[in-house]
């Protein structure tokens, strides 16, 4: 029993000697298998409907690698308490796509730097959950190399898993404004230079977003060097914003200001929620 | 004594998300007040009275009318709109009267104004709020530099010249937004983060022990996968 005791307590040190070196955005690559429970009877994914499964409802994919998404400090922590981690595939994107992830167009996904050099990404649409001691046996591939990709890959993350979820009634009626600041986004025009100086759309609704008569004010925050577009100033490109989400229904008050995060107080910034222009299409 | 006074109000119609106006509309109201002159000691112990408190009513020369009587109430908060909305520094701002900086946080804290620079003070006001585009950076950027025709809007409104300052720089056009209603309690304290105590006290939990049953399970393998 004893020396049982002994070996385990030097597993254990080994694991935790290996995951030491291991932080949020590492991967390995290689042969790697991600698994999954299905229904045989009602499969779903490409992968599951193509696979005779023979009765059994768990699936492994083959996947070019897998990438851990647990923050740092639970990575590091001894595995005797906290043995688990949880993984996300990293799947292969053309460069387009890759360059897309990379600016934030396609939160399915995050860009990790490391694996970007293979063309590579994190699919965080499904996550899985392995013992500290397979990940000990792993080649350890660094995937963010500075503090800002780390923080980068945490806000990848958090915007898949941390979104506000807006009110039906309100997707539809900013659903006109959407369209437009989607499709003027890329164009050369001032409006479009605009919209791509924009750091962020905020949005308050009070006395809260469930009340039968709300008043919603929409921030539009600048960044403090913008001050107009070809000159083109920010007041008339508001009005135009603001004609395509009438007033009715519940939203009683609809109002739109443009400024910089200096004239928001941090009361409003805390009381309101942000336009994910994306999110408002799911 | 009792006087009758041709008082020029300003009023507060809208306020900003900072919850102060930005907007304000002057109107005429005629009030009756009771005053006496307060008797002050000088220096050498002669009484003068305050002046500032009599009813003296003015027309100026384009017949805007300025009531001589230090309605303290309205020179602060009309200084205060005027800083919000020029974005100027108390320097710039007051060198638009001619004065001295220590003499507009006076006018600031109630002290009294004269005639003459209160009837400046509404007028640059009334022009700012004509050029005002919405933002205070936005306004300050647009009178401090040189427009189409090489002048500084600032300079000009120094020299008192508010109508070439509107013609310079056009009608801002911002639109004015109603005060914002406060959140419900209970919207607010959903949003209200973990008391630093709540979090400075989290335990740090081991991995949860399952209870129920545990099996082995087999996998069918796709090499097809994504």
């Amino acid at each position: 029993m004893v020396h049982e005791n002994s070996d385990h307590q030097l597993c254990i040190q080994t694991i935790d000697v290996a995951l030491k070196e291991w932080r949020q955005g590492d991967f390995v690559l290689g042969e790697q298998w991600f698994v999954y429970r299905i229904d045989p009877q009602q499969p779903l994914a490409e992968s599951s409907k193509n696979l005779d499964a023979e009765g059994l409802d768990l699936v492994e994919d083959e996947v070019q690698g897998l990438v851990v998404v647990t923050q740092t400090c639970d990575i590091v922590r001894s595995c005797e308490s906290r043995p688990f981690v949880e993984m996300v595939p990293l799947v292969a994107v053309k460069e387009q796509v890759l360059n897309e992830i990379r600016r934030g167009r396609r939160p399915q996904y995050a860009f990790i730097l490391g694996a970007s050099a293979y063309s590579l990404v994190a699919d965080l649409d499904r996550v899985m959950t392995v013992e500290k001691a397979v990940v000990a046996g792993w080649k350890c591939q660094q995937g963010c190399s500075s503090d800002q990709e780390v923080r980068l890959l945490g806000k990848a993350l958090a915007r898949k898993r941390v979104r506000f979820a807006f009110p039906d009634d309100f997707i539809e009626r900013v659903n006109e404004l959407q369209s437009r600041l989607q499709n003027k986004h890329p164009k050369l025009s001032p409006e479009g230079e605009a919209l791509r100086a924009l750091r962020e759309i905020r949005v308050r609704a009070a006395p809260s977003w469930s009340h039968n008569e709300i008043q919603l004010m929409f921030w539009f925050i600048r960044e403090e060097e913008e001050i107009q577009f070809q000159g083109v100033e920010w007041y008339n490109l508001l009005d135009k914003w603001m004609k395509l989400v009438p007033e009715g229904g519940r939203f009683q008050s609809v109002k739109g200001q443009v400024l910089t995060l200096e004239d928001l107080t941090a009361k409003d910034y805390i009381e309101s929620d942000p336009l994910d222009l994306d999110h408002l299409s799911d | 004594m009792t006087g009758f006074l041709n008082q020029q109000i300003s009023r507060e119609l809208v306020s900003t998300s900072a919850d102060s106006p930005m907007m304000s509309q002057t109107i005429q109201q005629i009030v009756s007040i009771t005053m006496f002159p307060s008797l002050e000691k000088t220096i050498s112990g002669e009484s003068i009275a305050d002046w500032d408190l009599l009813h003296l009513s003015d027309r100026t020369t384009n017949g805007f009318t300025v009531a001589q009587v230090n309605i303290s109430a309205t020179t602060p908060s009309a200084l205060n709109e005027l800083k919000k909305l020029s974005g100027l520094t108390w320097e710039q701002l007051a060198k638009l009267f001619n004065v001295s900086r220590r003499s507009l946080h006076f006018w600031a804290s109630g002290q009294p104004i004269s005639r003459f620079n209160q009837e400046s003070l509404y007028r640059l006001l009334e022009t700012l709020r004509y050029i005002n585009r919405g933002n205070a950076d936005i306004n300050r950027h647009n009178l401090l530099n040189p427009g189409k025709k090489n002048q500084i809007p600032f300079d000009l409104l120094v020299a008192g010249q508010y109508e070439d300052v509107k013609k310079l720089l056009g009608r801002g056009g911002a639109s004015h937004n109603p005060p914002l209603i406060p959140l419900s309690k209970e919207e607010f304290s959903l949003r209200t983060p973990q008391k630093p105590g709540v979090l400075g006290d989290a335990l740090q939990d081991s991995a949860h022990k399952n209870v129920g049953r545990s099996r082995p399970a087999r996998a069918a393998r796709s090499r097809n996968g994504t």
